[in-house]
């Protein structure tokens, strides 16, 4: 085939300016890891577990790790650089490549689509996160006798509510629940503005900083931090004994709570055979290995040719599964039972990532001796995970502009701000129960996310080839992939994801659709994912004649190479 | 915590730590195994790819 014909040089088709490249190989694994890294792993991770079977969940959990995640992230790294070493930096430009069809680019949108959308609201829970950090900083400060600062009116540094129920109200008035707007009443700078606001540009300073100097520069600070304040965390949550003194209520207790297979009544086996524990593993797989998202994809783009990336997209996945089970899972759910007992964790509690972290916690942190202090460290944690997530959401879009329209790094850093702006705007106007943030996640963070994984896994398996997948992967490699992992991916993780991907369909759509048809709010979040999507199919239609164009030059000018080669 | 869940705790943990600190030993020890070119110096490597480009384009 073309692509690999030895006289003739990739470089040839480098049909853009000079493209950027990672600086290291410890940088683009940070890089990937971080994006990967995120609150799903610390928040959603032991809710799920808890909630779906405990130790009986991590069965479907590991299977998904091992037929899914992994061959997944592999196939991303490897179509990622192929599309990278033939100068296409962006997910519509490298499917079009892979797949020689029109189809395929407009596929590719998703990659920019779907991050995009989820971006918009991230950002809000970013913004939180470093408020919960700095109120709890304050609470820290007046703990070592240094002068303290609050954020929050009537609320001393540290936060001491007293109950979940007071946490749960704070929580409610704080990112406005009970009305819409509510975040523009009163004082227009409010911390959370302020601090969305900060969010916003921070991440974009990052992005327009560019791939070395901003994301990978990052990452390789925020990403042994967040080691950091986990591996502290953890070692505090293990010497707390049993605080309370209350039977039933040990760190082992809390342990049990998350990994015991067998709950009440029901065996493993009874368990297993629930498809929404499968569903939930799966779906859990996704939003912590960040597979699907267009996110790898565009980080390989920017890989060096002779860089490795099988070990460097095991070792990425890795470190987040390390993240997730080892410290997630041993420092979250023991201290909330140790210190508020069985009854604060609720099915509701646990099913929701945000009650978990900003309700939940906050209670451990108030009763923990020392709480301000792990309290910020924590809340810090997930801002930092939060960020190097966010930064990777943003960089397809702008890679897009960047190579299709040839625009300048600022100017695609702009028009993605602006239309990123518009959407967090949108998120926290209508902040009432969180519609327009849960709406944005439903279609893009779930739909958009699992249509993008199945179109993908159909893209690399059965019509890119698993044979140039492997010559990709092989290229500077420091392992070796096992071949059986073509087959998985070919035969058992395409049917796999088709399958979930129907049941999830089956189970949630119809309820999404009846609410579309009805809420104002849903059918606004609808229109700005419609208005998104439109922009990037335009842009994506245009650049595939350049595209083309550009192919076919490339190929009369390796013929006409040829051609001299031969003649000498 | 009953058996069940000390089993399914170590399980977990045991095999996601040894993936990773597996990887982290092969990141840092490693030569590549099946190699186009040395990436020993992936910094001076990606200087001159990218050098190498912008001269083609020119």
């Amino acid at each position: 085939m073309l692509f690999f014909r030895p006289n003739i040089k990739i470089t040839i088709k480098m049909h853009q300016k000079k493209t950027e490249n990672w600086a290291s190989q410890l940088g683009v694994i940070l890089a990937v890891a971080g994006s990967a890294v995120g609150l799903g792993n610390y928040l959603r991770f032991p809710g799920q577990a808890s909630l779906y079977g405990g130790g009986a969940f991590m069965i479907p959990y590991f299977v998904s790790l091992l037929i899914l995640a992994i061959p997944l992230t592999w196939s991303e790294w490897a179509l990622g650089r192929f599309g990278g070493r033939h100068g296409y930096n962006s997910a519509p430009g490298i499917y079009w490549l892979a797949g020689k069809k029109s189809f395929w680019g407009y596929a590719g949108t998703l990659g920019i689509i779907v991050p995009l959308i989820i971006n918009m609201y991230y950002v809000y829970l970013e913004a939180w996160c470093l408020l919960y950090a700095l109120q709890y900083l304050g609470g820290t400060l007046r703990m070592l006798g240094l002068p303290s600062f609050t954020l929050f009116e009537a609320i001393s540094p540290g936060f001491s509510l007293g109950s979940s129920e007071q946490y749960g109200q704070f929580f409610s008035g704080l990112v406005g629940m009970e009305q819409n707007g509510s975040n523009f009443s009163g004082s227009f700078f409010s911390p959370l503005l302020i601090s969305t606001v900060f969010c916003v540009l921070f991440n974009f300073y990052l992005i327009y900083r560019g791939i070395t100097k901003g994301i990978e520069k990052f990452c390789k600070v925020a990403m042994p931090l967040l080691l950091l304040c986990s591996i502290v965390i953890l070692i505090r949550v293990l010497t707390l004994g049993n605080p309370t003194g209350t039977p039933g209520q040990s760190y082992l207790d809390g342990l049990g709570f998350l990994w015991n297979p067998t709950r009440e009544g029901q065996s493993i086996l009874e368990t297993l055979s629930n498809p929404e524990v499968w569903l939930a593993a799966t779906s859990q797989i996704f939003f912590s290995v960040s597979v699907g998202f267009g996110l790898i994809v565009t980080y390989a783009s920017y890989v060096h040719p002779k860089m490795d990336i099988a070990l460097s997209g095991l070792t990425a996945t890795s470190v987040n599964e390390f993240c997730e089970v080892v410290f997630a899972g041993l420092m979250i759910v023991p201290p909330a039972i140790m210190f508020l007992g069985m009854g604060a964790l609720t099915p509701e509690k646990l099913g929701s990532s945000l009650s978990m972290g900003f309700i939940v916690l906050p209670n451990v942190f108030e009763l923990m001796p020392g709480g301000p202090l792990f309290g910020f460290l924590f809340f810090i944690l997930l801002f930092l995970a939060g960020v190097t997530s966010a930064i990777s959401m943003l960089q397809p879009a702008v890679s897009m502009l960047e190579s299709s329209l040839s625009f300048k790094r600022s100017h695609s850093v702009l028009l993605t701000f602006l239309l990123c702006a518009t959407g967090t705007f949108l998120v926290v106007w209508f902040s009432q129960n969180a519609k327009m943030l849960d709406t944005f996640d439903f279609w893009a963070g779930n739909l958009g996310l699992f249509l993008l994984a199945t179109l993908q896994t159909i893209l690399i398996a059965w019509i890119w080839g698993k044979k140039k997948m492997f010559e990709e992967l092989d290229s500077g490699a420091h392992m070796k992939v096992p071949r059986f992992i073509g087959f998985v991916l070919k035969y058992i993780s395409t049917p796999y994801l088709l399958l979930i991907f129907g049941f999830w369909a089956w189970k949630s759509l119809g309820d999404r659709i009846h609410e579309l048809c009805t809420d104002y709010v849903a059918q606004f979040a609808f229109g700005m994912v419609g208005v998104t999507a439109a922009i990037f199919l335009i842009i994506t239609h245009f650049s595939m004649k350049h595209w083309k164009k550009f192919e076919e030059n490339s190929q009369k000018l390796e013929e006409t190479s040829y051609k001299k080669e031969g003649s000498k | 915590m009953n058996i069940g869940g000390w089993i399914c705790m170590t399980v977990a943990v045991s095999t996601i730590s040894s993936l990773f600190f597996w990887c982290c030993w092969k990141m840092f020890s490693g030569k590549p195994e099946q190699s186009r070119g040395d990436s020993s110096n992936d910094v001076d490597a990606n200087e001159d790819y990218m050098d190498e480009n912008s001269d083609r384009r020119q």
